[in-house]
């Protein structure tokens, strides 16, 4: 009795549990199934995905030929997910890629080289009237292979509050990195124990603050890679130090207990936790929509006081690909044709303006829908800047990009942790990278 | 046993309970907890009891985490692949272990001493060919890669199914075959039936294993209206990896199906994995 | 009747299905490894042989390589020796008859079927350095705790930590074991006068041999192939590499570098790896497996 008892129970649970869980359905995908399918990848997740298939429905109302169909795959792992459906033999027609992933995917033939689909009129305001550092992220050998759809560049945002606690204005901002540093540790809050409860500001990523201090990881004249370089080291050196005076365990345990899954208003220097942070420019329609009253000011990284190079970076960002194996070519270029700028301006600025990204053309900066936004978060300006600047370059054309930059990224953990010197560090870089160049040439890649 | 004796044993063995059980608490607890339970200004805290009880309730952890990842979904499509893969894997184990208990024929040494060794192959070892044929075959990207493989049966279970059909009597067989039963009708009529404790060990392991699995899901599935719930709470990590009471909550929705379902077959699980263990 | 003939054909009728998932899904697929490791591919482009270059370069150059076959190593010296003590510890203890005895079997079973990924989750919180369970604990007792994940040392230390909190699974197999040890040699123990050190020494581990010997087997098989804890909780092989497993290493170079010519090499040595071991703990059984 009491096992049949069990039985029914069992079996009305399960019941019940099959009941709900067979109602759940995907959402249908096609909303136009007369048109041509266009299936289009890309990154984002969350509330950032929302803002990517809002793009794609405008994209849709626009013309009545395609439909683009939006597939969001974000996570960790996302470039080799994408990479995995064109190796897999399941390519979208076009999708977003971030530009370290190009070169690799170009060099093993995966992707389309875009002047195949570009119409002349379209290469020639590609070439002409983009900004040459987003323009050049896209490029490999020569040969256009990604457009941007959203770029990114990093700089200082600046709590103003935080510094009035100290009776310092925003406008006598330190124009040094040691300045700034130094700032920093003023701003730094500790309890009892000698705990971090705010950072004032941390000196972090060498693969980008490296062009405050020279011409970064290669050199075009010689088009060759260069790691090793006097000017690396004393970026390397000038971060371990900073961290070292902060203390680096202190640092891990602080943003261990930081609330960073958010991507709805959590981001720690919304909430006060942090002073000063380098970050991208993004976050600033993040504040714009999460905490517009929030007073806070976007400065470039500042070079440091000898030697330095003002406005310096590095591009990273979203890059539109279309995989040598895809089926609607012509119908992915008029995707990112909208997108990009190369139609309707207002409209492509719209786009950009949605997810907070830099644009590939100057004069999209210029149309009325950009500038009614620039005023609404005007600290925008301050990443536009940097984009003109000579020292913002691209990353390292080499088809092992990838690669390099986790090297670039182990070399900085290593130095930061203390386990080796900076200048062993960027040797073992320099070593390592000399290795896998050998290692491809004995395999026959042609570099 | 004296008394003093037993009260030791129940002490050492109240205090090892602790941290066995402990992290599964605070992982309910946190998925009940607002965030501002979890995060606090005031900087490093020490564990207290009542820290266990989430006051007040959040119970909406669960309803966010659903709508930031579908679970649901996620939760329907596991399902799903578990179903396939106990049914193909259950059945082609069992003809095939049939095959090697109760049938003679040429070679069958060789072939079960083959099947037994692969059984310590490494995935990682086919894992690149076997993804060849997938995609020639135009199957990246579907659930197929994770269903197919199930019908050619389990080497472990054909193993444990081949052990169990060899202590099954002999003489009914025997009887069956006079009377002109073809071995199939032998085998489903006869050895089935007789075999269910057996069948439900290795269904119960099946599900376990589809359940769990994660590779199979990173390597094959990219359309998020297919993943499985390992592979969606491990993205939902990635994307989300502070938010702790969700995570937890949506942890939560992971574990305790497999728990309902332990507390309802706890003998298959016990003498299932006794078994397996055991006499090799 | 011609009993010979016609069971070869049935015999191999029933074992078709394995047979057919046999070759299509191990034998083919091992020869062509075999034959993909001594090639450049990229899964796009047809594989171009390069003779021994891959092995050579994985032996003489690639300092990840050693590094994420020693983390593999280590974990399964560690790990591996660990989860059988502990396992045959609690399995003793659980032994006894003692009021309660199913409920504390069910509460150290229960972690073993948590599923790894959901595992993996529990634990990064717990391991938080600043919020985690661990670390809030320890500072009842005025300790500062480690940084777990984030440091080089304990980060394996971690991960050694959480494959024990599973070790239930094993535990209940041992449970088995000691359950079908035949009463009479105790009781042959006890008019000998044995000690209880002396019984555990001399009947119960030497019945229980067996059991260990296939929980061994087991776990150096498992140990080489642990991947999903790692990839979850540690994705870039946690800090300095203290967590890079050999197959976390693997996987990265096959589908993040496309260097399927060089994975398969590597797939190859951890093949070889793992039969050798697998072959020595064989051999010791003599030694020290009884078989009743």
């Amino acid at each position: 009795m009491v096992k049949n008892l069990k039985w029914v129970a069992f079996l009305l649970l399960a019941l019940g549990f099959g009941a709900f869980v067979f109602s759940q359905k995907p959402p249908s995908q096609r909303k136009y199934p007369d048109r041509i399918e266009v299936r289009f990848w890309h990154r984002w997740g969350g509330e950032w995905a929302k803002v990517v298939a809002d793009i794609a429905e405008r994209y849709n109302q626009s013309q009545t030929k395609y439909e683009v169909v939006p597939l969001s795959i974000p996570g960790s792992g996302a470039d080799s997910k994408l990479t995995l459906g064109i190796i897999g033999g399941n390519p979208p027609d076009v999708m977003s890629m971030w530009n370290g992933a190009i070169p690799s995917l170009a060099s093993n033939g995966l992707l389309t080289p875009l002047e195949e689909v570009m119409p002349p009129e379209d290469q020639t305001r590609f070439m002409n009237d983009s900004y040459p550092v987003i323009r050049d992220s896209g490029r490999f050998d020569g040969k256009t292979y990604g457009v941007t759809i959203g770029s990114d560049l990093y700089a200082l945002y600046v709590n103003e509050e935080h510094l009035k606690e100290l009776g310092l204005n925003v406008d006598d901002f330190p124009k040094t990195l040691e300045g700034v540093c130094e700032l920093g540790n003023r701003l730094n809050k500790t309890d009892a124990n000698g705990n971090l409860t705010r950072l004032g500001f941390l000196l972090n990523s060498f693969s980008f603050v490296a062009y405050n201090f020279g011409p970064g990881f290669y050199d075009p004249v010689s088009d060759s890679l260069s790691l090793n370089t006097a000017e690396n080291l004393r970026a390397l050196e000038f971060i371990t130090e900073e961290r070292r005076k902060i203390g680096f365990e202190r640092v891990t345990r602080f943003q261990a207990g930081l609330n960073t899954g958010s991507d709805t208003g959590g981001w720690p220097f919304i909430t006060g936790d942090l002073s000063i942070t380098i970050d991208g420019q993004w976050r600033v329609e993040e504040i714009r929509k999460y905490r517009p009253d929030m007073k806070y000011r976007v400065i470039p990284i500042p070079p440091p006081a000898t030697n330095g190079r003002a406005m310096g970076g590095t591009i990273s960002g979203n890059f539109m690909v279309i995989p040598t194996s895809a089926k609607q070519k012509e119908g992915a270029w008029d995707f990112i044709r909208f997108w990009s700028g190369f139609a309707d301006k207002e409209a492509s600025a719209r786009c950009f303006n949605d997810g907070g990204w830099l644009p590939l053309f100057p004069d999209l900066v210029e149309t009325k829908t950009f500038q009614a936004w620039l005023k609404q978060g005007p600290e925008f300006q301050g990443f536009i800047d940097i984009l003109s600047s000579e020292n913002c370059l691209p990353m390292p054309p080499v088809p092992y990009l990838q690669f390099l930059n986790d090297q670039i990224g182990r070399a900085e953990d290593q130095a930061v942790r203390g386990t080796l010197s900076p200048k062993a560090a960027l040797e073992k870089l320099r070593y390592t990278v000399a290795e896998e160049q050998r290692k491809r040439k004995s395999l026959g890649y042609e570099e | 046993m004296e008394k003093g004796n037993r009260l030791l044993i129940h002490m050492v063995l109240i205090c090892l309970s602790i941290p066995a059980i402990l992290p599964l608490i605070w992982m309910i607890s946190t998925s009940f907890k607002a965030e501002t339970q979890i995060y606090t200004n005031t900087g490093m805290q020490s564990f207290q009891i009542s820290s266990l009880w989430p006051s007040p309730m959040h119970p909406q952890n669960y309803s966010e985490a659903l709508q930031t990842v579908p679970f649901g979904i996620y939760l329907r499509n596991t399902l799903i692949l578990c179903l396939l893969t106990v049914l193909g894997a259950v059945g082609s184990s069992s003809v095939v272990a049939y095959g090697f208990a109760r049938i003679d024929f040429k070679g069958k040494e060789m072939w079960f001493a083959l099947m037994v060794a692969t059984m310590a192959l490494p995935g990682q070892v086919t894992m690149i060919p076997v993804f060849t044929i997938f995609r020639n075959l135009g199957w990246y990207g579907t659930p197929l890669p994770l269903i197919v493989p199930a019908f050619t049966g389990s080497a472990f279970f054909i193993f444990l199914l081949t052990q169990f059909f060899r202590t099954l009597p002999a003489e009914m067989a025997e009887a069956a075959r006079v009377d002109g039963s073809s071995e199939w009708r032998i085998f489903t009529q006869l050895v089935l039936p007789l075999s269910k404790p057996a069948l439900a060990t290795c269904a119960l392991f099946q599900f376990l294993g589809t359940w769990n699995d994660f590779f199979g899901p990173l390597l094959y599935l990219n359309d998020p209206n297919s993943y499985t719930l390992a592979y969606g709470l491990q993205q939902f990590l990635s994307l989300h990896g502070g938010k702790w009471a969700q995570l937890m909550a949506a942890s939560t929705i992971f574990t305790i199906p497999i728990i309902v379902l332990f507390f309802f077959a706890q003998k298959t699980f016990i003498q299932g994995i006794a078994t397996t263990g055991g006499k090799s | 009747m011609k009993p010979g003939r016609k069971n070869n054909l049935t015999g191999y009728l029933f074992i078709a299905p394995w047979l057919i998932g046999f070759f299509v899904f191990t034998f083919v697929p091992f020869l062509q490894s075999i034959y993909l490791s001594f090639t450049r591919y990229n899964i796009i482009t047809p594989p171009k042989w390069v003779g021994f270059a891959n092995y050579q370069m994985l032996l003489t150059q690639d300092e990840l390589f050693w590094k994420s076959a020693l983390v593999t190593v280590k974990f399964a010296v560690i790990h591996v020796p660990l989860a059988v003590v502990v396992g045959v510890c609690l399995a003793l203890l659980l032994n006894r008859e003692v009021k309660g005895i199913a409920a504390y079997r069910t509460i150290f079973f229960l972690p073993s079927i948590v599923p790894t990924v959901a595992t993996s989750v529990v634990f990064l919180w717990i391991l938080n350095p600043t919020t985690g369970l661990i670390n809030n604990l320890l500072r009842n007792f005025g300790i500062q705790g480690p940084a777990w994940l984030n440091d080089p040392f304990w980060a394996f230390w971690a991960l050694v930590i959480m494959s024990l909190w599973g070790v239930g699974g094993s535990m209940v197999i041992y449970l088995a074991g000691l359950k079908d040890i035949p009463i009479h040699l105790y009781e042959a123990a006890i008019i000998d006068g044995a000690s209880p050190a002396k019984r555990l020494r001399h009947v119960t581990l030497p019945m229980l041999s067996p059991v260990i010997f296939f929980n061994l087997v087991m776990g150096v098989i498992g140990a080489f192939q642990y991947f999903t804890q790692a990839f979850v909780m540690t994705p870039n092989g946690g800090p300095q590499d203290s967590t890079l497993f050999y197959s976390l290493y693997l996987f990265n170079r096959a589908w993040k570098y496309y260097d399927m010519g060089y994975a398969s090499a590597m797939a190859w040595i951890l093949f070889l790896i793992v039969v050798t071991l697998t072959a020595i703990v064989f051999r010791s059984q003599k030694k020290w497996v009884h078989y009743g």
